[in-house]
């Protein structure tokens, strides 16, 4: 039950990313009121990008904070819920349209295996990504697995809301040249 | 939209043209759904087949476990019953159930200890009773403390061939071989030690802690070198820990272990029940020291031996 | 009534410990000076290590250097206990001869190391081992070996002493690989270390540039092979430790991992992920010919070798949770043998063949834990928020595995005994997981 909210909340994150960034992009900084302390001096302003600067359309960020660039894992398995088949059919739509991105699946794991077992079970869960994409018509080629195991934890911490969200798979754009 | 006549602009067509490929693109997409959906099913069908097979090979390895112990039980069984008649009469089956602890009920005489010399859950059986404890046999336990013979009667009495691997005979004690010509005339207090010992036996059946306290007291006196003295000797203890009187009971395992020594039959249980005592009377280390003295000197003890001494070093608190 | 029970339970435990005594008597006359360890807790043998004699003051230095080593080596088993050496009557030069036994005998050393450096520059050592009550020499040993490899030496002597009076061969002069960890979890930087069993001479292999994972020292301690998080896939590689030159294995499909060495040293197991399944394979080192010796929609993975090489125990999850198994070595005759309640992993193989030692999720604690090759008599010996990886001592009496606590998050390397007792840390610079225990240094 608990993880359940905490994996709608995270799949949430991305949404409320998107609509801070179009707020703060659209808000423009009036003034620094007494910011240089010069009064009646020349009061400039800036428009403000994003905090990480325009979104590049099929870009890693543009994946993550438009499509959602990750699915979770119940403990132990590699089966695709109904929340990671929607996010993994918005990926190969998002995929679809732009069709010169390659694309890695990074299975990973929580700490509550042995570290070889999760070697597996990340690949397992790599692969189980990549099989629903390319049945929903992304080239094989295309996609590319690895497993990090429980090496790269998504969170540090040692409970179950970290665990819940280290137990994924991310689709990583390749960075091409 | 394509039944449209040929006169039709060449850009109305090219629209139209241009819509096929999108019509076709969205067939795809609904076949390409369902493929997607199979993978996924296919994977849960596959994590599923595992469960299944673990299922199988948890139920195989119960079965093989309970195959095992029936085969165990058929074999005390016949060797029972191939003694002689007045072994069995004597001894009766199933025996000794006042000594039977655990799940099974309590004897009918006993006088009710407060305290089981066992704690019930982990493994103590009454006949046939743990071979149905599906968690219990799941762990590996199987067995109980009781031993074997104990269990089915084939205690290693007068009966001239002795369950299949029983302990060897305590050195020194005169052969066994012969010894069941001897027509038992259960005489308590007789010179025929295996009236004697019979006599015992009953009264441990019944529960008379005391009457057999002193009876097989006497027997031990009496018969020191009888092949039985070791197994008269241990259930003296028994007496003792049933009725919670420690000092006596631990006083008892010592000097039988010392007695009869590591080969006797019974030597391993001796230690058991010694450091249980000890551990009852709050002498800890000393229970303790027992347990790893017991681990150490026989390794080879029976199962139930060694599941008994983890569930008594683990209640006496050992490290 | 009530004043005679202290009474009486005092005369019984007189009985039992005299029992006890009595045992020991029988084996002391059998054997002289021994050392059971078969048992769960022993009281450590009191045993005094004099600094040893030197000709010249190079030697004595060495010799005094030495005998620290013994001492260090001989405590941590856990079995021994080394008398501090202020109490010692004799001093190193007189003990060039037989020992005044009464003296050692006065502070109550039961066995007594002496010993000479002959020559520090090539190191020429010669030891004796007393029993003190018997008063007669038990071993007696002289050692060569160029001066840089002195500590070698000392865990030679210290090994010498410990198979004397245990009967069991001892396991100091050996190497343990490792992982060594540093940085933050989500960005951890790892290496492979080796170091001495005691924690001296620690080295690194790698820069941390790139991941790495279990590394495994071949049975001769020449090679060592490791997971290398390398593109285009996470692959076993191998070295040479002595040059540190990378032998190339070839290409295997896919992601392969949990090398481990067959007994012989001609093998090399790995696993390989492909297409969301992990199998078991077998890389001849010779031939260079792949075997696979499992199939199946299923995870297989962390193999161990029987020290015959006639099995393999592994971890599956063939059964919809990972178990152990074993089977025969060319993959026949898989049997599952862990039938309790957790999920187990790690299968490692005693080098006495006699235990297959293990770590274990259950309730939400790890465990270590050994049980026969039957799968019977399993018993865990560590409950932890993570242990992990455990790995045997060559005598198959220790276990090292390394363990995570959830509060500070230090990952670090403890050994315990199979029986339970004598857990102890090695210190490591950094964090460290992923131990492999060497065989003796050959």
């Amino acid at each position: 039950m608990i993880r359940r909210t905490v994996l709608a909340l995270i799949s949430l994150m991305p949404l409320a990313a998107c609509s801070s960034n179009s707020e703060t992009a659209a808000g423009s900084t009036a003034g620094t009121g007494g910011g240089s302390g010069v009064p009646g001096g020349g009061v400039t302003s800036a428009e403000l990008g994003g905090p990480r600067g325009p979104i590049v359309p099929g870009s890693q960020q543009d994946l993550e904070v438009n499509v959602g660039d990750r699915v979770f894992f119940a403990f132990d398995s590699a089966a695709l819920d109904d929340a990671a088949r929607q996010t993994l059919e918005r990926q190969a739509a998002w995929l679809k349209q732009y069709p010169a991105v390659s694309v890695t699946i990074e299975g990973h794991c929580d700490e509550r295996g042995t570290r070889e077992y999760n070697l597996a079970l990340g690949e397992r869960r790599a692969q189980a990504v990549k099989n629903y994409l390319v049945a929903l018509g992304i080239s094989p080629d295309r996609i590319r697995t690895i497993s990090y195991g429980e090496e790269r934890p998504a969170d540090p911490g040692h409970d179950e809301t970290a665990w819940a969200l280290n137990r994924r798979a991310v689709t990583v754009v390749n960075v091409t040249g | 939209m394509r039944s449209r006549p040929a006169f039709v602009s060449a850009s109305v067509l090219a629209v139209a043209l241009a819509a096929i490929p999108v019509v076709v693109s969205f067939a795809q997409t609904s076949d390409a759904q369902r493929t997607a959906a199979l993978a996924a099913r296919v994977l849960e069908l596959e994590e599923e087949l595992r469960r299944l097979r673990g299922r199988i090979e948890t139920l195989e390895a119960d079965r093989d476990r309970l195959a095992a112990r029936l085969e165990e039980l058929a074999q005390a069984v016949r060797a029972t019953s191939e003694g002689p008649a007045t072994a069995t009469s004597e001894t009766g089956r199933p025996p000794l159930p006042a000594i039977a602890r655990g799940s099974g009920p309590p004897a009918p005489t006993a006088p009710a200890p407060s305290r089981p010399p066992q704690p019930p859950a982990a493994t103590g059986r009454a006949p046939l009773a743990g071979v149905e404890e599906d968690p219990a046999a799941r762990r590996g336990y199987v067995l109980g403390t009781i031993p074997r013979e104990a269990i089915l009667g084939g205690e290693p009495s007068p009966a001239p061939t002795p369950p299949t691997g029983a302990a060897p005979r305590p050195q020194g004690a005169p052969p066994r071989g012969g010894e069941s010509q001897t027509v038992a005339r259960a005489v308590p207090g007789g010179a025929d030690p295996n009236a004697r010992f019979a006599a015992a036996r009953e009264l441990l059946r019944k529960g008379d802690w005391a009457s057999a306290e002193e009876t097989l007291r006497r027997f031990v006196n009496d018969f020191p070198n009888d092949p039985n003295a070791p197994l008269a000797a241990y259930w003296l203890g028994e007496t003792y820990l049933v009725r919670e009187d420690y000092e006596n009971a631990a006083a008892t395992f010592a000097r039988n272990y010392r007695t009869f020594g590591p080969e006797a039959p019974r030597a391993a249980d001796n230690l058991l029940k010694l450091g249980e005592a000890l551990a009852r009377l709050g002498e800890k280390d000393k229970a303790c020291q027992t347990f790893t003295e017991l681990e150490r000197r026989h390794p080879d003890a029976s199962s139930a031996v060694r599941q008994a001494l983890a569930r008594e070093r683990a209640a006496a608190g050992c490290r | 009534m009530n004043p005679s029970i202290p009474l009486r339970r005092r005369a019984l435990l007189a009985g039992t410990v005299a029992f006890a005594g009595g045992v020991f008597a029988r084996r002391l006359a059998q054997a002289q000076l021994h050392l059971d360890i078969t048992r769960g807790f022993v009281e450590p043998m009191p045993i005094a290590v004099s600094p040893f004699a030197g000709d010249g003051p190079a030697a004595r230095e060495q010799g005094e250097a030495i005998a620290q080593v013994v001492s260090a080596d001989l405590d941590s088993s856990g079995l021994f206990r080394t008398l501090d050496r202020r109490a010692y009557i004799q001093g190193p030069e007189e003990l060039r001869g037989v020992p005044r036994f009464a003296d050692w005998r006065q502070i109550n050393a039961q066995a007594l190391v002496t010993g000479v450096v002959r020559s520090p520059e090539p190191l020429v050592v010669e030891f004796r081992l007393w029993d003190v009550f018997g008063g007669t020499q038990l071993r007696g040993l002289r050692l060569d070996a160029p001066s840089s490899a002195w500590r070698r030496v000392a865990h030679k002597i210290a090994d010498a002493v410990y198979e004397r009076l245990t009967g069991e061969s001892g396991y100091f002069d050996t190497k343990i690989a490792y992982i060594a960890e540093t940085g933050p979890a989500t960005r951890r930087i790892k290496r492979v270390a080796v170091m001495d069993q005691d924690g001296a001479n620690h080295a690194f292999l790698t820069d941390g540039s790139q991941l790495v994972l279990t590394p495994r020292l071949s049975p001769d301690v020449t090679r060592i092979a490791y997971l290398v998080f390398r593109h285009p896939a996470p692959r076993v590689v191998m070295r040479e430790l002595a040059s540190g030159r990378e032998i190339v294995l070839g290409e295997f499909p896919g992601m392969s991992f949990a090398p481990r060495f067959s007994p012989d040293g001609r093998s090399l197991l790995v696993s390989i992920a492909q297409e969301g399944n992990t199998d078991l394979f077998r890389f001849d080192l010779v031939t260079r010919q792949l075997r696979r010796l499992t199939d199946g929609a299923a995870i297989d993975t962390s193999p161990s070798y029987s020290p015959d090489g006639t099995k393999i125990a592994f971890n599956s999850d063939r059964g919809g949770s990972p178990q152990l198994y074993v089977m025969n070595a060319d993959g026949s005759g898989v049997r599952r043998i862990s039938f309790g309640s957790g999920r187990y992993g790690e299968p490692e193989w005693s080098p006495r063949g006699d235990l297959i030692a293990f770590s274990k999720l259950d309730k939400g604690f790890f465990h270590i834990g050994v049980m026969k090759p039957d799968g019977s008599d399993e018993r865990l010996l560590t409950r932890n928020y993570q242990d992990e990886s455990p790995t045997w001592s060559p005598n198959g009496r220790v276990i090292l595995f390394s363990r995570q606590d959830r509060a500070g998050g230090r990952t670090r390397l403890f050994s315990i005994d199979i029986t339970g007792y004598n857990q102890r840390e090695i210190p490591t610079p950094l964090d460290a997981s992923d131990p492999n225990w060497s065989a003796l240094l050959p």
